[in-house]
């Protein structure tokens, strides 16, 4: 039974959240194998938010079932103060049950949603959040350029081409070394990428004295939170691979999806090595050589091999 | 930049959401003063959360900015598998402000909400169905009888304008014993408890079923509902900590779009407050945090068919071959990724 009074009766004020909420999704299911480092890149990814994140923010960390250790970290900076909210999830809710909280739950007007591998140079924000604020209906920002799909951003174009007073160009305007320097980290071997540098142009607006690439990424990006709650709650039964649906969604709905000019962010994917483009060149080139020549490298024995890599993960992950 | 094959990516299910999720908020800033049983009394609740509710669901805590001691009795909850989320907050956002961040995204059917010194008791979610299924339209079901204070606490304004013959609608001042443990669990007395002996309560029945409900519209305490209606009526307006006004915005909301709002004529809850009444102390003793009940997750490794991933969990029995598959899964990384 209730004896006195509860004394939150008499609070008159409760916290007022930023009108920003960075947000990072985060999983690592123990710390060998791909995610050996994994802690080292989060530990990254976070401190490049502390460090270049200049303007009010609230930061929010989901972590999506991972292993104590990790738990632990994120729960030290949580008590430090370096985290406002905490989200731990006791099973892996994919991406989607992911979203489903972050996007939702965000306290903050505009959501800064990242996955947990992402690396933030000074500026980010600010130039995000200009682009976000300016151009009218968007739906997401990016926070650097790189290659995404041109049919993902259809209605951006559409827009551009309607609206008086915007300027729109078709050609290569991400330089080189910047969409070299993120698709190499995507573990594209560089054929590939020059390939499809030389093959796709990229889409450049202007509006209001401000200048986006059109399109964006699922990976990173932001957005008003209120804008993103028609597609909630998002039903994906994979832990990854489905999250093209949001990006999908935002542009059949005619919302903008912009990129920012520069980069402000970079992948880091699962080390924490950010290595010159010529150096990544190097050791790409060396990995397509060593193909040709090892055993297991050949289908009928790397599929076995790649199946009980998967079962052992499975293993791990469901416990 | 990536290095190696991400196994994320190869396949494996994610964790789907039940058709049920419960959700509750903790704030225990102290554990002294109005505070000092809080966290047994979550303990309780949790329990019989965990006992009395008969089909499997996700449980949702939310910490509203408690002290570090009960933060890491939540996160230890977590880690035994009792919660299935926690999400902690530096501030407190006040119960509405909690309940936005929370209720939006669940994808869950149906929602329950329930304040963390809510007892439950057996029966309360299928007593509750039984509503959802003699009512069409129900957007709140209380589990637990609520005494009305204000009219806008009555709700359900459509619905006794309903001319359909199979409700029949009647009222009835509180049965004793249901008055009696009202009072009591909050702390009742004086003029308060004697105007609530008076009050008339609103009960309709299905002739069809014999499904009876009292027509009471402010379940703040408990109550369960579809995620889809909760989601209109959100975003919760955040104001003060703790305060009627914010609670009874969400009854408004739920009338004015013409959802029923039913509690069940026995009160399948008990509010528990901050102390342990002597009262519902043999309840509490059959209650217990059984990890039986939780462990459902290392009977679904168990439940795949295919020879080769029994020949894997066999292996992984022992601690010897838990480090012979993790060895071979690191190696078979490096290959891989070199």
């Amino acid at each position: 039974m209730r004896i006195g009074q509860n004394p939150a009766k008499f609070v008159k004020e409760v916290a007022k959240p930023g009108r920003v909420t960075v947000a990072i999704l985060n999983y690592i299911p123990f710390l060998s194998g791909f995610y050996a480092e994994m802690l080292d890149v989060l530990k990254a990814c976070l401190g490049s938010i502390w460090e270049n994140t200049s303007g009010p923010y609230d930061l929010l960390v989901f972590d999506n079932a991972s292993c104590p250790e990790v738990q632990q970290y994120l729960l030290n900076r949580y008590e430090n103060g370096q985290i406002q909210y905490l989200i731990l999830s006791e099973r892996n809710l994919g991406k989607g049950g992911a979203w489903n909280m972050i996007l939702s739950g965000a306290p903050g007007e505009i959501v800064a949603y990242s996955d947990n591998d992402c690396f933030f140079y000074p500026g980010w924000l600010e130039q995000s959040l200009k682009l976000l604020e300016t151009f009218p209906n968007v739906g997401m920002v990016t926070s650097r350029p790189f290659h995404t799909r041109e049919e993902f951003y259809s209605q951006t174009v559409k827009w551009a081409e309607q609206t008086s007073g915007v300027r729109l160009r078709f050609g290569r305007f991400i330089p080189w070394e910047v969409y070299l320097e993120f698709d190499l980290s995507l573990g594209q071997s560089e054929e590939e990428i020059r390939q499809h540098y030389e093959s796709t142009d990229s889409v450049r607006i202007e509006y209001q004295g401000l200048t986006a690439i059109a399109g964006a990424s699922h990976y990173q990006f932001l957005a008003y939170k209120s804008r993103l709650q028609q597609f909630l709650p998002f039903s994906m039964d994979r832990p990854m691979g489905q999250v093209k649906q949001l990006d999908q969604r935002v542009n059949e709905t005619g919302m903008l999806r912009l990129m920012t000019m520069e980069p402000y962010m970079m992948n880091m994917s699962n080390t924490i090595q950010m290595p010159r483009a010529a150096d990544l060149l190097q050791s790409s080139s060396q990995t397509v050589a060593q193909s040709h020549t090892r055993l297991v490298d050949r289908a009928l024995v790397k599929k076995p091999l790649l199946a009980i890599y998967d079962a052992i993960f499975k293993l791990y992950y469901q416990k | 930049m990536r290095k190696g094959h991400n196994p994320a990516k190869s396949g494996a299910k994610s964790y789907q959401s039940k058709r049920l999720a419960i959700v509750t908020l903790v704030y225990i800033p102290v554990q002294e003063g109005y505070f000092e049983q809080s966290l047994e009394i979550f303990k309780i609740h949790l329990a019989s959360v965990r006992q009395y509710t008969p089909e499997p669901f996700d449980y949702i805590v939310f910490d509203n900015g408690s002290c570090s001691e009960v933060k890491r009795e939540l996160e230890s909850l977590l880690e035994k598998g009792f919660i299935d989320s926690l999400i902690l907050s530096n501030h407190n956002l006040g119960k509405t402000g909690a309940l936005n961040q929370v209720l939006g995204g669940l994808p869950n059917e149906w929602i329950c909400y329930a304040d963390s010194d809510m007892l439950f008791r057996p029966g309360w979610l299928e007593e509750s169905w039984k509503i959802n299924e003699s009512f069409p339209g129900c957007g709140m079901i209380g589990a637990q009888v609520i005494f009305p204070d204000w009219d806008v606490d009555r709700g359900n304004t459509r619905f006794r304008k309903t001319e359909d013959p199979r409700y029949v609608f009647s009222h009835e001042k509180p049965p004793q014993p249901l008055w009696e443990e009202y009072c009591r669990a909050r702390g009742i007395n004086g003029e308060r408890a004697e105007f609530y002996r008076e009050i008339q309560l609103d009960r309709v029945r299905n002739v069809d079923t014999g499904i009876e409900a009292y027509l009471g519209g402010n379940s703040h305490q408990q109550w369960l509902a579809r995620g889809e209606v909760i989601r209109q009526i959100l975003p919760l307006p955040v104001g003060l900590q703790l305060a009627r006004e914010m609670d009874t915005y969400q009854d408004q909301k739920i009338d004015q779009l013409n959802y029923l709002h039913l509690t069940t004529t026995s009160s399948y809850l008990y509010h528990m407050g901050n102390s342990i009444d002597p009262e519902i102390v043999p309840e509490v003793n059959r209650l217990k945090l059984d990890p039986d009940l939780v462990n459902e997750k290392n009977k679904k490794v168990g439940q795949k068919k295919s020879l080769a991933w029994k020949a894997l969990v066999w292996i992984d029995r022992t601690r010897q071959g838990r480090k012979m598959l993790r060895r071979l899964y690191n190696n078979l990384y490096e290959i891989f990724s070199s």
